[in-house]
């Protein structure tokens, strides 16, 4: 049985994509990628009150009807509908992420039945990763050793130093949450601990010093680092961004992270966002979304069993993530046809047209989907950090080049 | 997109002037490592899966 999404509550919109507009993409010669990274939202609320979070904080407000916590019976049909996906597609490995709100709480005894309900269900011949994104400040010892008797890595997010950071990372009461972020990092980061440690994401403040914020995080000596660029979009455009293509300061900010980080003769951690760029510019393909021309791979089970996309888009609008599927009605391969998952595997095909004609297309890749947004036109716009991503990726290019050069010179 | 898309001038930086054997010179450098991955890529494409994460 398949019901609409009209009848589901989902909005019908008539912005881009549309089911129309698919038509056109999939005659391009689009075939439908596997999904091969699951977020499963295992709680829906938060322990935190962040003053940027895209979940509490933006268009989107279906996190009020969810369940708190995702049911037994959901995990069980998600791990069935992830297994059948695995199969079909014979896929050798795939990652599933336990994600919120705070997913830390749900309790140690949910990490325990649902990472064994999951690796049950899936094929010996699908290898997985699972890894849990918190904000850090519930991890405890006891926490850490179920995590860890079940192979669950943990990711955590802090933004920078202490001042910064509890400038946007707060208790619902106000008060900053560094100091228990950090408590909980350094016991993340201690023995038995540390393999369990997967990396620190930061989200960019203009205001932060960025080899200051980077600096601060190394001392938590991370495995690997993302810097996120805040939500944001055309029609409500992120701190800083006024979307008249004046300057580019986030390009200003990531490019003095980049020569901090690049200019070390040991790179002391990966930077994804540096890393992918950089790989794209020698000709390769990028491991993760938002950057690059890669198909999208990724889907979201709410707490509810619903079948999203991802969840970032609710910084769009009401819903923006809302595909009117559920892991009850409808296969993974369902959610392949959904106008804006055959968009973010059409490649070029599905960027802007200003996007076509632009000499680093194959490495922005449009930008993030969720910041292409524009009301009324839908998301068949440049990035809204486009100036950024721009010049961010020429200043990349010309370091990468520089020494590539010299590389060259010195051998002939 | 169309034929005119062939015009368009690429970004994407030129390797083929590079002895990779230098790479042994780069030490452990982001360089370095991004230089191998490359090769390892083009050794094992099968490896080279797009997409695959948004989390760490």
């Amino acid at each position: 049985m398949r019901a609409s999404a009209s009848a589901l509550g989902v909005p019908v919109r008539s912005e881009w994509p549309t089911r129309s507009d698919v038509a056109a993409l999939k005659g391009s010669g689009w075939r439908p990628a596997p999904i091969r990274q699951f977020i499963l939202k295992v709680h829906s609320r938060c322990n935190l009150a962040c003053d940027y979070c895209y979940v509490y904080r933006m268009a989107d407000q279906t996190w009020r009807d969810r369940p708190l916590t995702m049911s037994p019976e959901v995990v069980r049909l998600a791990a069935e509908r992830i297994a059948e996906h695995a199969r079909q597609h014979r896929l050798r490995r795939i990652g599933l992420v336990l994600h919120g709100g705070e997913p830390l709480l749900a309790g140690a005894a949910f990490f325990a039945t649902t990472a064994r309900t999951l690796r049950e269900s899936l094929p010996a011949t699908t290898a997985v990763a699972l890894t849990v994104q918190s904000n850090g400040v519930l991890l405890t010892g006891a926490l850490l050793d179920v995590l860890g008797e079940h192979e669950i890595s943990v990711a955590v997010s802090i933004d920078g130093a202490a001042a910064g950071h509890d400038r946007h990372r707060r208790y619902p009461n106000g008060r900053g949450t560094y100091s228990d972020v950090v408590r909980g990092l350094e016991l993340l980061n201690s023995q038995p601990y540390r393999r369990l440690f997967s990396g620190l994401l930061c989200t960019v403040d203009l205001a932060q010093d960025p080899v200051a914020s980077y600096e601060e995080l190394l001392r938590f000596n991370p495995p690997r680092m993302d810097f996120l660029l805040p939500h944001g979009n055309w029609t409500d455009p992120p701190p800083g961004r006024t979307g008249d293509h004046a300057g580019a300061p986030y390009a200003d900010w990531l490019g003095a992270l980049f020569d901090r980080w690049y200019s070390a003769p040991r790179q002391e951690t990966e930077l994804r966002l540096f890393r992918e760029i950089m790989h794209l510019l020698l000709g390769g393909v990028s491991r993760v979304e938002g950057i690059g021309l890669a198909p999208s791979s990724i889907a979201v089970i709410e707490t509810d069993g619903s079948l999203e996309q991802v969840d970032a888009l609710k910084s769009a609008y009401h819903a923006a993530a809302a595909t009117g599927l559920h892991v009850t009605r409808n296969p993974v391969d369902d959610i392949l046809n959904h106008p804006a998952v055959v968009a973010r595997q059409s490649g070029l095909a599905g960027l802007a047209e200003k996007c076509w004609k632009c000499p680093v297309r194959e490495v922005c890749g449009g930008g993030y989907y969720p910041h292409r947004y524009r009301s009324g036109i839908g998301f068949r716009n440049p990035s809204v950090y486009c100036p950024d991503l721009l010049a961010l990726i020429g200043h990349i290019r010309a370091r990468v080049t520089a020494d590539l050069d010299a590389l060259a010179r010195g051998a002939g | 997109m169309g034929d005119d898309d062939l015009d368009i001038e690429s970004s994407l930086i030129d390797l083929s002037q590079i002895d990779l054997a230098l790479l042994t010179t780069l030490h452990d450098s982001a360089l370095a490592q991004s230089l191998r991955r490359v090769l390892l890529a083009a050794e094992n494409p099968d490896e080279a899966i797009a997409g695959f994460q948004q989390s760490i």
